[in-house]
This record gives structure tokens, sequence and C-alpha cells, in this order.
């Protein structure tokens, strides 16, 4: 009975002692939260070795500066400037809440494209109408060229939707995908829009995680693949339009339609934002993102901060803009004939 | 944590706010040679896991246990499995982030007696425990997103498991510990994904992980064929691994136990 007590007694001990195992929590002072985001990226940034960056020197270069920042907002500016040096689209800090998120801006952010939704809906397709969900705006473009426009890939759950597009234009002998100045979204929403075209499943690209500390740590190439998805697909000639500002998630569609046979991209270089970051936190409640896998083409190519090279090279110039022409478009009726 | 130290106190009085505790009588008849529970509860769990936050979560959710004991001559064959969800908060007023917890652990307890005495005496019982968990989070992040990301730990270890049984009362109270020796731990980098669902077990040892898992129970009547069981349970681990991982979890269970074979009531 003695025994029974003093082990009850051990229990309650034990259990008091719980803190031990959870340790400290963390500092939140500048060098610390300096250290915390350093650190994080530090195991989890993808592009350090691809990129040449040396993360020990920026730490070094920024800390002193994040050490000294006299407000949270000053501390916030210097860490946004150490992040900024990874040339980054996929790397943002949202410091103050939800409202603000600070990322870097490209020069594919900041490119003009001269692409203009309203001009091609009022010039070149006719019976433009929005899916259910206004997720895609589609007509005519002639006869029998069908004209799909997709301003992004966000949300999940609509690419049935592409099926009822399609079964409209069933009767197309081609169609046009624009995707320019697309500005990304969902992963998989992608790949499943994008299997509405396939004819058999194809492998498109290739994907490395992070999966430890060291910069060169990953894991093996996982495939990309595009299949056959939907109640129908369209297997006939596909001309995809892509600009500057085709990013992320939109190169992610490119890559896996040019995987596909009757499929032609044309237009301008994309942007080269190819991280499909994560997000994580800060022990101050800051949150941020960051690029944690590397994607490569089907050869093996990597095109972060590249972009991907169209098939037909079209580049829409500012008197094509200012006389109310699209020089892609055209170009892509002109193949579809 | 000041409701570790309550709920501690909670499960001890089940043992030492009976009367007369030390006075009674020692039963040594009527334990059956097989039992099954079910218990269901509440569970506490205070958890961090640097692969999803450097922040502490803590919270509450549900319990529910199912648990089995064979006896074999003078070994004794436990398996138990409890689980449940939980919803657990930031500790940090500045960062609201939350994450709903699924939490599976089943045990294999093997034990027998020091002495050659019957497995239904009063004393002390000595084993192996293998013990498994695997636990799924959905981390909830406050980012302009309102992103959600899942991280995995499975953990199974095997290591020496001691087991105190004494008749109080005319019913039986049950301290059980165990310490894990060597283990396997499936713990996710980062967040999972279609792209990252592969395992990357990592066999480790005391230096990278240390834990405890621990249990009070007390079954009223232990010579009836039905009775009531009163179940605390504590466990902490503490994993060092490029992202720590460190976890308390206690619950506080009522149930049902069933006895089988042995002396009828």
């Amino acid at each position: 009975m003695r025994a029974l007590r003093s082990a009850t007694f051990a229990l309650v001990l034990c259990s008091a002692c719980a803190d031990s195992f959870l340790g400290p929590g963390p500092a939140q002072d500048h060098g610390a939260v300096f250290d915390e985001l350093w650190r994080e990226f530090d195991l989890h940034y993808s592009f350090f070795e691809f990129k040449h960056i040396n993360w020990d020197s920026l730490g070094t270069h920024y800390r002193p500066l994040a050490v000294a920042a006299r407000s949270n907002v000053e501390l916030a500016g210097v860490l946004a400037r150490m992040l900024g040096e990874l040339d980054d689209v996929h790397v943002s800090l949202a410091p103050f809440g939800s409202s603000t998120s600070i990322r870097y801006q490209s020069r594919a952010d900041t490119a003009t494209t001269y692409f203009s939704p309203a001009l091609v809906f009022a010039r070149y397709v006719h019976a433009a109408q929005f899916n259910q969900t206004q997720h895609i705006r589609f007509g005519l473009a002639t006869p029998d060229v069908g004209y799909l426009y997709l301003p992004d890939f966000r949300g999940t759950n609509w690419a049935a939707e592409m099926d009822t597009v399609l079964a409209q234009l069933s009767f197309a002998r081609a169609i046009v995908v624009d995707v320019r100045d697309n500005a990304g979204g969902t992963y998989e929403l992608a790949a499943a829009l994008a299997g509405r075209f396939a004819d058999r499943r194809r492998t498109f690209g290739y994907l490395r995680r992070r999966n430890g500390p060291g910069h060169g740590d990953f894991t093996p190439f996982m495939n990309e693949t595009v299949e056959p998805a939907g109640a129908r697909q369209f297997t006939g000639r596909v001309y995809v339009l892509a600009n500057r500002r085709s990013f992320s998630t939109a190169e992610n569609f490119i890559l896996a339609m040019r995987s596909l046979p009757l499929v032609t991209v044309l237009g301008d270089t994309t942007a080269g934002a190819s991280g499909a970051p994560i997000v994580r936190e800060l022990s101050n409640g800051w949150t941020y993102q960051l690029s944690e896998w590397i994607e490569y083409t089907a050869s093996h190519l990597v095109y972060e901060g590249l972009g991907l090279p169209p098939d037909v090279v079209v580049r829409t110039t500012l008197t094509d803009s200012q006389q109310g022409v699209d020089a892609v478009l055209e170009r892509a009726l002109t193949l579809a004939r | 944590m000041r409701r570790v130290a309550v709920l501690t106190a909670a499960g001890a009085c089940l043992l030492c706010g009976q009367p007369g505790f030390a006075q009674l009588p020692v039963a040594r008849a009527g334990d059956a040679s097989a039992s099954l529970s079910v218990s269901a509860g509440f569970s506490w769990n205070d958890r961090r896991d640097l692969s999803a936050s450097p922040l502490l979560f803590g919270g509450h959710g549900g319990d529910f246990g199912l648990a089995a004991q064979r006896t074999l001559g003078h070994a004794s064959l436990q398996f138990s499995l409890h689980g449940g969800a939980r919803t657990l908060a930031s500790s940090s007023n500045s960062a609201p982030a939350t994450e709903h917890l699924t939490e599976l652990q089943a045990h294999i307890w093997l034990m027998r007696r020091l002495h050659l005495q019957p497995i239904a005496t009063d004393g002390l019982l000595i084993g192996l425990a293998l013990e498994s968990s695997a636990a799924l989070s959905a981390h909830d992040y406050t980012d302009p997103a309102r992103r959600v990301s899942h991280f995995v730990l499975g953990i199974v270890t095997l290591g020496p498991a001691a087991s105190w049984r004494q008749t109080v009362h005319g019913g039986l109270a049950t301290l059980e510990i165990a310490t894990p020796v060597t283990a396997a731990v499936a713990h996710s980098y980062s967040a999972v994904n279609q792209q990252n669902s592969a395992v990357n077990l990592r066999v480790v040892s005391l230096g990278a992980l240390r834990g405890v898992t621990s249990s009070l129970s007390y079954a009223p009547w232990k010579s009836q064929r039905v009775g009531v069981l009163y179940l605390y349970r504590l466990s902490a681990l503490r994993y060092d691994d490029v992202q720590d991982v460190r976890l308390v979890s206690q619950s506080l269970s009522v149930g049902a136990v069933v006895r089988f074979g042995g002396a009828a009531p």
C-alpha cells in the first residue's frame, strides 16, 4: 500500500514536471525573431543552391540591422529586404495580421504585356459568356474555334465546370486557352483542368521537395503527370496563350498542356515562378511563405526565374495595343485555320 | 500547465480519497482471467511541433479508450487502443493560429510477476511495452489566404514497463508506467500534401527520444463481472530532431469493464 501511495505521489510529481518536456516559450525580441525566420528559411527554402545564394552571409549582414530596429515596422522592413534578396515571387511576409503582405516584386510583376481581356471579348470573341461561377469566360473566336479565358486558378472544386464549357464547344475544331496575366492558384485544380485536354496519362515535369536541413537535401524526382479527367476531353488542336505575367500554377498548367501532342503554346515566356509556396508562422504571430520545391520540365530543366518559353513567340506591342490588335490571339487563329 | 497538477490530483484522489485506504484486507480471489473495458472522457493536450510552428498549442477534446487484458499463468498480455479529436489554440496572444489534432494510440504490454505468484495478487509486474501512436494535425495559419497545412507524427516505441496492482476498498487500483528505450519515428519534415506523402522513418534511441506513458486506474467491485472504471492517463514525449517535438497529454475517463473467466463473482 505504501508503495502504491509512493508511486501515485511520483505520478503527481511527474505531471508537475511536464513543463520541462515542453521547454521554454520562444523569445520574441528582434534578434530572436530574426533568428527564427533565418533558420526556417535555412531549413525549408528550396532555391539556395540553384540561385547561388549564400544564406549565411545574408544572415550575417541583416541580423545587426534587425537587432537595431526600433520598432516592429522597422524589423519587418529589414526582414523583407533580406527575403527580397532571394528574388522569388513566392516569398512573402505578413507581419501585421492577415491584411498586409510584403512580397518581392519581380520583373514579371511589372512587365507590360498589353493584354486586354476587354479587347479580346469586344473584338475577337462572339457569344461570350461566363460559366456558372465565373471562373471561365468563353465563346467563339471563329465559327469553329472556341476560346476560353482563365484569369486564375484560385479556389478548388470547379474543374468540373470545364466539362460544361467543353460540352458547349463540342463542335469546335480547335480551342484557344488563354492564361495570359493568369496569377496562378491551386496546383491540383490546374492539373485537373489540363486533364480535360489529355488523351492519356503523360509525365509533364518533375518535382523535388526539401526534406532535410542541408540546402541540397531533396526528395527524389517525383513525376508530375496529367491524365484524362472529367466527363469529356477535348483532344483536338489546342492553342495556349501565355505571357510574362503567367505565374506559378499557370506555368504548371502550361507545362502540363505542352506535354500533350496537339497543343501549341504561343505568346511570350512565362514569369518563372515555380516554387509552390508553403506558409509558416513565427512565434510573434507573423506569417510568411516560401518556396519549398524545385519544379523541373520534362527535360529536367529548372525554369525558376527564367520562365517557360512558348513554341511560337508573339509579343503584343504598344502599337498593337493602341490599334486594338491582339497579335497573340490573331496568330493563334491563323494557325488554327 | 496548472491543469496538469489539478488533473493529476483528481486522478490521485480516485485512490487516496477512499476512506480507510490502508486498512482494508487484500483480496486474493475473484479476479478474472480476461477483461475488456471501454471508456470515454476528456483529454488535455499541450504540444509543440516545430515542423508546423514554433508556438506551443494547448487544448482539449473528447477521448475514447478500449482495452483488453488476458492472463496467461504468471504473465499478462494487455492491449489498449485510445484516441480522440482535439482543438488546440496557440498559447501566444499575438498568434491566434489553431490546430485540429486527431490522435490514435495502440499499446501492447506483456507483463509478468517478478516472483512466481498469480497475476491476480497485488503487487508489482514488470515487462515490455510496445506502443504506437499516430497524430494528424491540421494547422490553421493566420496568413492572408488562411491556409491549412497537415502534419503527421507517427511513433512506435519499445521499452520497459511496470505495473502495480493494489486492492483498495474491494476494487482494483492499478498504476502503470512505461518508458521507451528505442523507437521508430515518422515525422513530416514539412506540410504533407499530394506531392510529399512519402514516409520518412527514423530509428532513434534514448538520445533523441525520451518519454513516459503512465496511467492510474481504479475499478471498484473488482470481483463483479461488470464494473465501473476510472482512468487517468498521462504521457509526455520529447523528440529531438532538426525540428523538435514536445508533447504532454492527459486524459480523465470513465468507463465500464467486463471480466471473463476466472472465479465466478
